[in-house]
């Protein structure tokens, strides 16, 4: 026979445990349905990024105009070559006239891999794009060659961006010495 | 355990009487009832307050999340053909942006130094040195002229050019008896200027 004290106790004991266990039920029951409420949440937040995404995607793009892949490979080609580029800078400067002859000494030196500095413009691009420097040096006392270079560069089917260009004029106008330094662009993955 | 025992000697002595209520003490089985009662209505309550309607909550919760779930894939679906339907290439488009960007750094010397030239050349001045440097946005000039009133007259009309930004004035250099005046002349370039 057990005491009063000894029922009370198992009394209170059967109360606890009724709460204890309604709360166990509460947690596995309702834990599981909140982590479900919260994975579906977050997957609705993410496809209405989505969403959102390509409705500005569509609203800014709709109707823009691209030129075919092949015609933006001309200007910045897929694949880099150092003849080739070589060439291309040889013909440019050959159909101006500037040859490697005695009156135009001329040279060329292409740089695969020119420190861009941190700071410049260009910084961005680095990371993306292959970028190629070209320093072409000639002589000529013919200071309308300047602005013919410059647009033979800037006319090229290739992106060429001019980044130093010094034309000098010695003392007694004989001699002229021009130095033009230009970056070539490629997409190489 | 027994609740009472109750112990008499015979008169005879020839036997005892002994008496062992064996029967347990019960409570009142009123008093039982409310106890299971009690119990039976705290697991009810609990379990309606903490487990019912958080639980009726969290399911109405996740219908509709459910429902904007689908609604959702859908809309994902139809703004995903929109794109295919416009013929969005997402790679062409950031290829082509590049390009466009890379050539709003290619400046307009020409007309930079065309207009310089010009107004030396209308002063019987020459340009000695050209010198673009692309990372300061510069263009450095250097112009000669062999007569200081023609310098000066020069010297103004350059610096009243809106994009001379800055000049240096160069030491006299004699060249076949003449004394050739030299200035350097800023001309600050903007990108994205044609």
């Amino acid at each position: 026979m057990l005491n009063r004290r000894a029922t009370n106790y198992i009394f209170y004991g059967i109360l606890v445990g009724v709460i204890g266990l309604v709360i166990l039920a509460r947690f596995l029951l309702l834990g599981s349905i909140n982590d479900i409420n919260a994975d579906t949440h977050q997957e609705n937040i993410s496809l209405q990024n989505q969403i959102t995404d390509l409705e500005i995607l569509v609203a800014e793009n709709r109707d823009k105009q691209t030129e075919d892949l092949y015609l933006l490979f001309d200007q910045i080609p897929n694949s880099y070559s150092y003849e080739s580029l070589e060439n291309k800078t040889r013909a440019i400067f050959e159909k101006l006239g500037i040859d490697e002859s005695d009156d135009y000494q001329r040279f060329i030196q292409i740089d695969d891999d020119p420190v861009i500095p941190a700071d410049s413009v260009l910084e961005q691009y680095s990371a993306s794009y292959k970028l190629v420097e070209v320093m072409v040096f000639f002589s000529s006392n013919e200071s309308g060659l300047i602005p013919d270079m410059l647009d033979a560069i800037y006319e090229n089917n290739q992106l060429f961006i001019v980044t130093n260009l010094n034309f000098d004029v010695g003392l007694g106008f004989d001699y002229t010495g021009t130095t033009v330094r230009f970056l070539a662009i490629y997409n190489i993955d | 355990m027994p609740k009472k025992i109750v112990y008499q000697k015979s008169e005879t002595g020839v036997t005892d009487f002994v008496y062992i209520d064996l029967l347990p003490e019960m409570k009142s089985l009123r008093h039982f009832n409310v106890n299971v009662i009690i119990v039976l209505l705290l697991l009810v309550v609990s379990s309606f307050i903490l487990i019912y309607i958080p639980y009726r909550n969290a399911t109405i919760e996740k219908e509709e999340l459910n429902s904007l779930n689908n609604d959702l894939q859908h809309e994902l679906i139809l703004t995903q053909e929109e794109v295919i339907g416009f013929e969005i290439d997402t790679t062409v488009i950031d290829f082509q942006d590049d390009i466009d960007g890379l050539k709003d750094f290619r400046i307009d010397f020409n007309n930079h130094i065309n207009d310089l030239a010009l107004t030396a050349s209308l002063q019987g001045g020459r340009i000695t040195e050209i010198d673009y440097d692309f990372n300061t946005q510069t263009i450095n000039m250097t112009v000669a002229i062999v007569s200081t009133y023609t310098f000066n007259m020069l010297n103004i009309d350059i610096l009243n050019l809106d994009w001379v930004t800055d000049s240096v004035y160069n030491t006299p250099t004699s060249i076949a008896g003449d004394v050739e005046y030299t200035a350097t002349y800023q001309i600050g370039v903007e990108f994205n200027v044609e």
